[in-house]
């Protein structure tokens, strides 16, 4: 049994999901509000989420190469932040302005990066059926739920669908060029807004022959016991340890 | 309780006045295992997705046990029919097969043991019990085809009605398909183009064209009718055309 199932399971017996996304919002919140203010309260967010993830046994090495999909776009902000100190625009006004704000960068990076983790660290711990639970749990619009569900469910699908189109369409026009190749992508995308309207009436009818009332229903409704209301003092507690240092 | 199904009369026209059912009737008789046959476009998805009550006949009754189709009615018509479409993905659309299979009977109210036994019956029978935490969009073909049959069977309904069970599967996977149906305990009505499967496993065929039935009978009777099967688009099975030697053998 890997790292990752003996974590869901340790967890899963104890805690709602609902417990858990709520207390993964309340440390993103402390987490921002905190690491605003000061480069160590950021750094010591991030040991803690890196601590946190290595006590449940949760994947890290694959978080971490999956939270790095933020960087590039916090980089690029974190490098050009330091233009508003500029008061000369020389050389030497530049580098002074850099020099002042490299804690500000630094804090720029720091605290997108540890809230990204704080949420792949909980989809390491829910599956996306409890998280969607969870959702419903925490009074989210019903259609949004479905919404979200049918789109984790049909992203594949749509995505091979993307891909047969993609090489019906080159194999048979090898010479088309790059402008008329994205014009017809654009027809494709009406094409296939159309086929997931027949294929979205179908999952319908195949859903309402199975009784579907408008919920999802599912077979372990966990409600929040003390465990929960532990864990979510603890966050509390934490996040305020954040925002007040 | 009576299992049977009866279409009285049935006609059915589209939004965009395709007129699929022309005056449809027929019997399945509790404990049947029968055929639908016919070519594409004949009115067969239309006449399946009636027994459930997700088309409303436009005029003529269509008869469930002692139900009639109406929409009062419709919940405990679709506790006792169990319909199965052709295309899988139309079927599967939970995040995880367990809860697919798992999605009908707790739409019935059914408690969390019984439904727990239920889909881990219906997983079992169809060989996907130990892949119950895979999500459907990670399932091979054939998987997803058994799987959305364990998404029917864990309803326990009286009725089943499968849209191509065995189409597009390779043959291991169709004679595990077919392995499946011949198990199958209730009154059952299958569309297929599959006539080998028709064959070999239903006793009783009905073949509609145009929106009519154009015949009913035995099965093997109405297959060994070429004239009857040419004239709407169908061919004679495999046993028939190599046994009689009409058709190429395979190894030439």
């Amino acid at each position: 049994m890997g790292a990752e199932s003996q974590a869901r399971l340790w967890l899963a017996g104890r805690l709602a999901p609902q417990t858990l996304l709520l207390a993964a919002l309340i440390l993103v919140v402390g987490i921002v509000l905190g690491g605003r203010s000061s480069l160590v309260v950021a750094l010591a967010a991030l040991v803690a989420v890196l601590l946190l993830t290595i006590i449940v046994q949760a994947r890290l090495r694959r978080m971490l190469l999956r939270s790095l999909v933020v960087l590039p776009v916090v980089g690029v902000i974190a490098l050009f932040m330091p233009f508003r100190y500029v008061q000369e625009w020389t050389l030497a006004g530049l580098g002074a302005a850099y020099s002042g704000a490299v804690g500000q960068m630094l804090s720029l990076v720091l605290i997108p990066w540890t809230c990204l983790l704080v949420m792949l660290l909980l989809l390491e711990l829910c599956s996306q059926a409890d998280l969607l639970y969870a959702l419903e749990r925490l009074r989210l619009p019903r259609f949004l739920l479905l919404l979200l569900n049918f789109s984790y469910r049909y992203v594949s699908s749509l995505r091979q669908q993307l891909r047969a189109s993609h090489r019906a369409l080159v194999s048979r026009a090898p010479l088309m060029s790059r402008r008329r190749q994205v014009r017809l992508y654009g027809n494709l995308a009406g094409s296939m807004l159309i086929r997931s309207h027949d294929r979205g009436e179908r999952v319908h009818a195949a859903m309402q022959a199975r009784g579907y009332n408008g919920l999802l229903p599912r077979l372990v409704r966990q409600k929040m016991q003390a465990a929960d209301l532990a864990c979510l003092a603890a966050a509390l507690f934490f996040a305020a340890c954040l925002v007040l240092l | 309780m009576s299992c049977s199904i009866t279409y009285t009369d049935v006609h059915y026209r589209y939004a965009d006045g395709t007129h699929a059912l022309r005056g449809i009737s027929f019997e399945l008789q509790h404990g049947e295992h029968v055929a639908l046959l016919g070519p594409n476009g004949a009115g067969k998805s239309t006449l399946m997705l009636l027994a459930n009550g997700i088309l409303m006949p436009n005029s003529g009754s269509v008869q469930i046990g002692q139900l009639q189709l109406t929409s009062a009615n419709l919940p405990a018509i679709r506790k006792r029919v169990g319909l199965l479409f052709q295309d899988p993905d139309d079927q599967l659309f939970m995040t995880s097969v367990f809860d697919d299979v798992a999605f009908g009977p707790l739409n019935l109210g059914w408690p969390a043991d019984r439904v727990q036994a239920e889909v881990q019956q219906a997983l079992e029978a169809v060989g996907l019990y130990e892949l119950r935490q895979k999500a459907p969009q990670d399932l091979s073909f054939g998987q997803k085809k058994r799987a959305a049959l364990a998404t029917v069977l864990s309803m326990q309904p009286d009725f089943l009605i499968l849209d191509e069970p065995s189409s597009n599967l390779d043959p291991q996977g169709r004679r595990e398909m077919i392995d499946l149906l011949q198990k199958l305990k209730q009154t059952v009505l299958i569309a297929t183009h599959d006539l080998d499967l028709v064959w070999d496993l239903l006793p009783r065929s009905i073949v509609i064209d145009e929106g009519q039935v154009v015949a009913s009978g035995p099965t093997r009777e109405l297959l060994s009718n070429q004239q009857l099967l040419e004239a709407h688009r169908l061919e004679l099975p495999g046993a028939l055309r190599y046994g009689s030697g009409q058709g190429e053998c395979p190894s030439r």
